[in-house]
């Protein structure tokens, strides 16, 4: 499941209609959309709400291990207006901190610096892209998941020569509307990834079996885990079923017989 | 190819960096205050970024160098290591930079002179006596990034002019150009890391063949450099002893044993919680899943009847080919000091 974090609903619009999104009513707090393997929070404007609703969309959802994606729209002194860019780098300009997503995957547009302020931007800084979300969704979204599947994707709406005055709702949606393209190709990346990222990631193994038959403290319970996961790796499916040890009296004797079972095996690679 | 170089604002316009830019002509660039900013948060997945990773380019600000563990010698009396590297473009699974670094980055320091000095600076304060060690490798390969490090290139011929140090260069790449193309010195010595064929297989990825490393080892013997064989990591498989004598008779009889510097071996050890994150890594890798377990020196390795066969076994085999006092086991050394360090001697 990709989670992608928008600020505005205009911004939002054209991927809900691209990806056809639709709205989850049950969800109170911020608006999320969801379809086709996508979830999408409209968060509102500022590093406040990015970073609430990335969190709400992340303990909502339950959404610990898909990639996240911050699109938005970004002043930028000298691109053009409807340019496509990454952030490379971050930066919180109220505190000053930087943080750098690194890039595994290729994401659309060239790589820029954004400065993430509290205010929108008149004077632009030269070759820095500015907006108000970016820092605080890539903290938020760092708590879930590692920096490789937190990425921002801006679009230039203002530079130097045309300046906020003429941002327009229906003017963000077209904007986003005409990088579609290029926005999908960052999500098709982003779920590259996330096979990637499923095949680190092991859910626990059921112990349930085990559990119910004999009692196991939190220790042993570690060390059953542990030593099931060797099992598997090493295909011993079989492993998983307690019954097997059904003339173990206590969980100390299931310890010490799975691992004299597994001592037994060849060791390969 | 690298995609991305992060670069320290400090090293803008260094030399150093302007050339290694501009074999990256393609490549984005990103400025950081500190690399440490790119390569320590700990938000980053060292399995995800070993996919793609970026080059950071920094200037070392201290601990240039540093005291080898206690049973890392090569028979010298004072031994150092120094990481012009951090991070290897090889993607070995048992390598314990996946559990000791965040990042997967390549982070180069560039500032080579202040290595020198710092090298110099601790063979003047030593006086005289047996010539120090320094070992080059131990944060990353010595040469497999030679191309665009310059590293061999810089310091092979600052070792060289001097009778008071040895430099390691240790490797499993093929990037020797830069020692053939210059008169070998006797206290450098290149040393060749193995692996048995089949476990390098399933364990060294984007390593060359074991067959391009005996060449390269060929080609330096034949011109005079001084070379050293290593086995370290030995790995265990249920039929590791004809996995082991295969590579031992391919290996030495494929080069002029007489000649070669020195041989080291020690089996499969890592730190605990370089262990668990690896672990957590690479959940699925046979080798995480095999008969390692903790030790009484707080290392994770193999049980002590399987390490001692194994090491025992590997001996032998090398001591048909070598004489004793060329074969340093490092195991049994640090076996040695943790029994002395918990009063077991």
């Amino acid at each position: 499941m990709i989670n992608i974090v928008v600020a505005l609903l205009s911004e939002a619009r054209p991927v809900i209609k691209h990806y056809g999104l639709v709205l989850q009513p049950e969800w109170r707090g911020f608006p999320v959309y969801a379809g086709n393997g996508l979830r999408l929070v409209v968060s509102g404007v500022g590093k406040v709400l990015a970073a609430a609703a990335t969190a709400f969309l992340a303990g909502a959802a339950r959404a610990q291990h898909g990639p996240w994606l911050n699109i938005g729209i970004a002043g930028h002194s000298s691109l053009p207006i409807g340019a496509i860019t990454f952030a490379s780098k971050i930066t919180d300009r109220v505190s000053g901190r930087n943080w750098y997503p690194p890039q595994v995957v290729k994401m659309p547009g060239t790589g820029v610096h954004v400065a993430t302020h509290d205010q929108p931007v008149l004077h632009y800084p030269e070759s820095v892209a500015c907006d108000m979300e970016a820092a605080a969704f890539y903290v938020s979204a760092t708590r879930f998941v590692s920096g490789e599947l937190a990425q921002c994707c801006k679009i230039i709406s203002d530079n130097a020569q045309s300046h906020i005055d003429h941002i327009t709702p229906n003017f963000v949606a077209d904007l986003i509307g005409d990088n579609l393209h290029e926005i999908d190709n960052a999500v098709q990346a982003l779920r590259s990834l996330v096979e990637a990222a499923d095949h680190i990631h092991v859910d626990a193994i059921d112990v349930n079996q085990y559990s119910a038959r004999w009692h196991f403290t939190t220790a042993q319970k570690v060390q059953l885990q542990e030593t099931l996961r060797k099992a598997l790796v090493r295909g011993s499916a079989e492993m998983l079923d307690a019954e097997q040890w059904h003339y173990c009296h206590n969980a100390k004797n299931v310890l010490a017989e799975i691992d004299r079972y597994l001592k037994s095996l060849p060791v390969t690679l | 190819m690298v995609s991305t170089i992060y670069i320290e604002d400090s090293i803008r316009g260094h030399p150093r960096v302007e050339r290694i830019c501009s074999q990256f002509n393609k490549a984005q660039i990103v400025w950081c205050d500190q690399y440490t900013e790119v390569f320590n948060p700990k938000a980053q997945n060292f399995r995800l970024q070993k996919r793609n990773p970026a080059l950071i380019l920094a200037a070392k600000r201290d601990a240039f160098v540093m005291q080898v563990p206690s049973n890392y010698g090569l028979g010298g009396e004072q031994n150092y290591y120094f990481s012009h590297m951090l991070n290897c473009i090889y993607d070995c699974r048992y390598c314990f930079l996946q559990g000791m670094f965040r990042s997967a980055h390549y982070l180069l320091f560039i500032n080579y002179d202040d290595f020198s000095t710092a090298i110099t600076s601790i063979l003047s304060d030593r006086g005289s006596g047996k010539p120090a060690w320094f070992f080059s490798g131990y944060d990353c390969d010595s040469l497999a990034y030679e191309p665009v490090t310059r590293f061999a290139q810089y310091f092979v011929p600052f070792f060289g002019a001097r009778s008071d140090a040895c430099l390691e260069l240790r490797t499993k790449s093929t990037q020797i150009r830069c020692l053939l193309t210059q008169e070998p010195f006797p206290n450098v010595i290149a040393a060749f890391s193995f692996t048995p064929p089949d476990i390098a297989k399933a364990l060294e990825h984007r390593v060359p063949s074991v067959q391009s490393r005996v060449n390269a080892m060929q080609k330096l013997q034949r011109v005079g450099w001084n070379i050293g064989l290593r086995f370290d990591p030995l790995i265990y498989v249920h039929n590791y002893r004809q996995h082991y004598a295969n590579l031992v008779k391919e290996v030495c009889s494929s080069i002029d044993v007489s000649r070669v510097h020195s041989v080291s071996l020690g089996s499969f050890r890592m730190p605990k919680d370089f262990f668990k994150t690896i672990v957590k890594l690479y959940p699925h890798s046979p080798l995480y899943a095999g008969p390692v377990e903790l030790g009484a020196d707080g290392l994770m390795a193999y049980a002590d009847d399987i390490k001692d066969e194994m090491l025992q076994y590997v001996t032998d085999l090398l001591l048909q080919w070598i004489p004793h006092a060329k074969l340093f086991n490092h195991e049994q050394e640090q076996n040695a000091i943790s029994a002395k360090k918990y009063g077991l001697m």
